[in-house]
């Protein structure tokens, strides 16, 4: 028998399974029983060198409990009370709504100075969002789409939604360039956010960027990146870890 | 579930795995709580030694996302300052700043996943546990390990080196 290699090794140092003539070697090959206890040797040096990575401050159980519980009595709360306005509130609003009406009734009144058009304020401008170029409609016939990312920087955002069109739409910053062939759609991203949209069906589509798979759904199966920092029923984000 | 036996049992561990991923107390407590917070929402249930994996794997996940267009974590990981202890000598809190700056520096030139990998054994996660916490198969687990300890002691002894 050949010696273990190291995965093998360490796998036996840690007890887990491995063949069992593995371990018969082990006990009776001379370099690979000292390959062994080195591993062990490392083990302890390793744990003596990360000991010494403990919190600088002793942890707090009875405030970081308090935290947490404030914050599990947030969330659940967060989604009821969202957009309930105070009653209180709710009644100066209308009482106030009230008032201006019947003021813009009077004649002469401030009001109808203030609503006329001509005596508003330019509108504040609202800063532009990211622009994205017009994008492109890609088939999808039933042997699939590879939609190929290219040029991506550290940490573009991804984001791939499901829709119910017969076509996948392939949307980057403005500068991006395009190639569709048969079942792949190459792009050249200029800037991000990416918004890709893939049709609800069987046909098999995979999404790749700088080369690593970031998605696939085929045969309703659905593997993602660990790039993907969300994952909903309807959108996947993605934040690419670079070229 | 009870809130208090979970937490006393499994937040001091799970507060030093992801300050050694972190190298940022706040980042490891926010992190850690996040994860309880989670854990208590989603009404996870299971023998605690399947909370505590559900636990960390949470906590790596939330790492992962933090980190991941963070270019401040090697910083993190290097420069977090260090608190002497009240016990130490002068001579003595120096040898465990520089213990803690090597390792931490050792630890930043890991990728994150092998980093992932050695943290989680070295707290004591069998081999399935690990793979089942990121994503990889179990019987890649002692390839990946070897590696990423191999790296860490190279790491280190450059460190010292230089």
């Amino acid at each position: 028998m050949n010696h273990l290699d190291s995965a093998t090794i360490v796998t036996i140092r840690d007890g887990g399974l491995v063949a069992g003539d593995a371990r018969l070697h082990v006990d009776e090959c001379p370099p690979c029983g000292a390959a062994l206890a080195e591993a062990h040797g490392r083990a302890e040096r390793i744990a003596t060198a990360l000991e010494v990575l403990a919190p600088e401050r002793p942890v707090d159980l009875a405030s970081a409990k308090a935290a947490v519980r404030a914050r599990l009595d947030r969330r659940r709360d967060g989604g009821r009370r969202a957009w309930r306005l105070p009653p209180a509130l709710g009644r100066a609003a209308a009482l106030l709504v009230l008032l201006a009406g019947a003021v813009y009734a009077l004649p002469g009144s401030p009001v109808r100075s203030w609503l006329r058009s001509d005596s508003l304020d330019p509108p504040t401008p609202v800063p532009a969002a990211p622009t994205l170029s017009e994008g492109i409609e890609v088939p999808v016939t039933p042997a699939g789409l590879t939609i190929s990312l290219g040029s991506l920087g550290e940490g573009t955002r991804i984001e791939v939604r499901w829709t119910n069109a017969g076509s996948a739409s392939i949307r980057a910053g403005t500068g991006t360039r395009y190639t569709v062939s048969t079942g792949r759609a190459s792009v050249d991203v200029a800037s991000d956010p990416v918004v890709i949209g893939i049709p609800r069906g069987d046909a098999p589509i995979t999404i790749e960027a700088n080369g690593r798979m970031m998605l696939r759904w085929a045969d309703g199966t659905l593997d993602v990146s660990d790039e993907a920092v969300s994952q909903a029923a309807e959108a996947v984000v993605f934040l690419v870890g670079g070229a | 579930m009870d809130f208090d036996t979970t937490f006393d049992a499994h937040y001091p561990e799970l507060v030093r795995y992801c300050h050694r991923l972190t190298g940022d107390g706040d980042a490891a407590e926010d992190i850690a709580q996040e994860s309880f917070v989670r854990l208590f929402d989603h009404g996870v249930e299971g023998t605690p030694v399947g909370i505590r994996a559900w636990l960390f794997k949470t906590a790596t996940h939330l790492v992962r996302d933090r980190y991941r267009v963070d270019r401040n974590r090697k910083r993190l990981l290097e420069e977090n300052p260090v608190m002497p202890t009240e016990h130490d000598s002068p001579e003595r809190s120096l040898e465990r700043r520089e213990a803690r700056e090597l390792a931490r520096a050792a630890l930043a030139d890991l990728v994150p996943r092998d980093r992932e990998i050695l943290l989680m054994r070295y707290s004591g996660f069998s081999y399935k546990e690990i793979a089942d916490a990121i994503d990889v198969s179990a019987t890649s687990i002692g390839t990946l390990l070897a590696r990423a300890e191999r790296r860490f002691e190279e790491a280190c002894a450059a460190g010292e080196a230089a």
